[in-house]
């Protein structure tokens, strides 16, 4: 394995929860068995692991906001369970340089460990964000309170240049009467 | 100027052309694969400067190619005063670790930022200002992280963009004098500032740009601004957003303070 540099060396830290324990544990050990390169090893050696921890649980906080925007309903849904779910979620999941994948991956995650909190009109439209087809019509029970019981049909088109626009039209059902 | 940062949160409030608001800061990454004719419209109304969240100028050897085009299609949608950019890293070779992180302050780093920061400037045809972060992490280098700065911008030629919650966050969780810091600054090259209110978690001031301006960062922007020729102050915000009255206030209370100097 070669040499690396202190920003690949941070960058480990910050990511690996694991590697922050071993580092707590033995700074010198962990920064050696990382091989940072001589001129940075000092540097990394005399990191504070309380700031190293907290930094990266900045890091994480931040994902979470951002990807919040894009999941309102499910996130309000895993209320004060949604650190503890999305902590998990980051130990598998690195983080994605595209909010919309993050977001997509997070709520499709949700849906598998907490299905209680899964919204699938919010996973239709990361769906359809993260895609490339240029037009899709998905129907949905979960829709918000503003439509009609939740139900609702939800249209979605992308135009040339990459962007995309949905519209929901809500939908009511009726009983025929003999 | 005053003006705020662009969120799609404050669409309804931007577009109602608030009272004391004459520029936008658009966040280039929020308009990635996005339609610009928003941009266009907004181009009409308001001065507009272009800030990035992700190039990662920290991170040695090239810059993301994808990223830096997209970045330079807003830049051109948008046709800003000025761009800018943080001196930081959010990615490494190996990992996307999706926001902003210190760097060694030493003089090869202070090489590669630069370089990263002219290239940018380059390939959008604007002139660049260089943001300060918000740091939980102590990093021991040979230059401080005021002469860091200083050193960058000269190599790069480029500005300052002052981000006063984070000083002052910084210097609360490190226990410096944001003043002394500010007198070692090249004053000439601060040309824009970012403000919002701090919040405290853990022990510690956090910058989760979610909270009205406290009275103590007005004094500290009061400094700067007495001592910088600024051109520019940008309210942030990113969650918690609040109605137009408040907005209203905020842009008041910034105006006021511009209005003195």
């Amino acid at each position: 394995m070669g040499e690396i540099d202190f920003v690949t060396a941070l960058g480990r830290l910050l990511h690996d929860v694991r590697l922050r324990e071993a580092f707590r544990a033995d700074r010198a050990h962990t920064v050696e068995a990382l091989n940072v390169r001589t001129t940075d090893c000092q540097a990394i050696v005399r990191l504070a692991p309380d700031e190293v921890e907290f930094q990266a649980r900045i890091l994480l906080k931040k994902r979470l906001d951002a990807i919040q925007r894009f999941i309102p309903i499910t996130c309000e849904r895993l209320g004060e369970g949604i650190w503890t779910t999305f902590v998990d979620y980051s130990n598998k999941i690195s983080s994605l340089s595209d909010v919309t994948e993050d977001a997509c991956c997070f709520a499709e995650y949700v849906a598998e460990a907490v299905p209680a909190a899964r919204c699938s009109s919010e996973v239709n439209r990361l769906r359809f964000a993260k895609g490339r087809s240029r037009f899709c019509m998905r129907f949905t029970r979960d829709a918000g309170r503003s439509m009609l019981g939740g139900r609702a049909l939800q249209a979605f088109v992308r135009w040339s240049d990459g962007g995309w626009k949905e519209w929901r039209v809500g939908i009511r059902s009726y009983a025929a009467r003999r | 100027m005053i003006g705020v940062g662009y969120r799609h949160e404050l669409a309804g409030w931007i577009d109602s052309h608030p009272e004391g608001v004459d520029c936008l800061e658009i966040t280039a990454e929020h308009f990635y694969g996005a339609p610009m004719e928003r941009l266009d419209e907004l181009r009409r109304s308001f001065r507009l400067f272009v800030h990035g969240l992700g190039l990662s100028l920290g991170t040695p050897g090239p810059l993301d190619r994808e990223r830096l085009k997209n970045f330079a299609r807003v830049v051109n949608a948008a046709q800003p005063d000025w761009i800018s950019e943080h001196v930081a890293f959010t990615r490494t070779a190996e990992v996307d670790l999706g926001h902003l992180n210190p760097l060694r302050p030493t003089r090869e780093t202070a090489k590669v930022v630069a370089a990263h920061a002219r290239e940018i400037a380059d390939v959008c045809g604007k002139r660049l200002l260089l943001e300060n972060i918000t740091s939980h992490i102590r990093i021991d280098g040979e230059l401080s992280e005021t002469g860091f700065l200083n050193e960058i911008c000269s190599q790069a030629d480029c500005g300052i963009l002052l981000d006063v919650t984070n000083l002052y966050i910084n210097s609360r969780n490190h226990g410096f004098d944001p003043l002394c810091w500010l007198r070692e600054l090249d004053r000439s090259r601060i040309g824009q500032l970012h403000i919002v209110g701090y919040s405290e978690e853990g022990g510690r001031v956090v910058d989760n740009h979610a909270a009205p301006i406290q009275t103590e960062l007005l004094d500290l922007a009061k400094a700067v601004l007495e001592y910088a020729p600024v051109k520019a102050v940008i309210l942030e915000r990113d969650a918690n957003f609040p109605g137009p009255t408040v907005m209203q206030s905020e842009i008041e209370k910034l105006r006021r303070l511009f209005g003195r100097n």
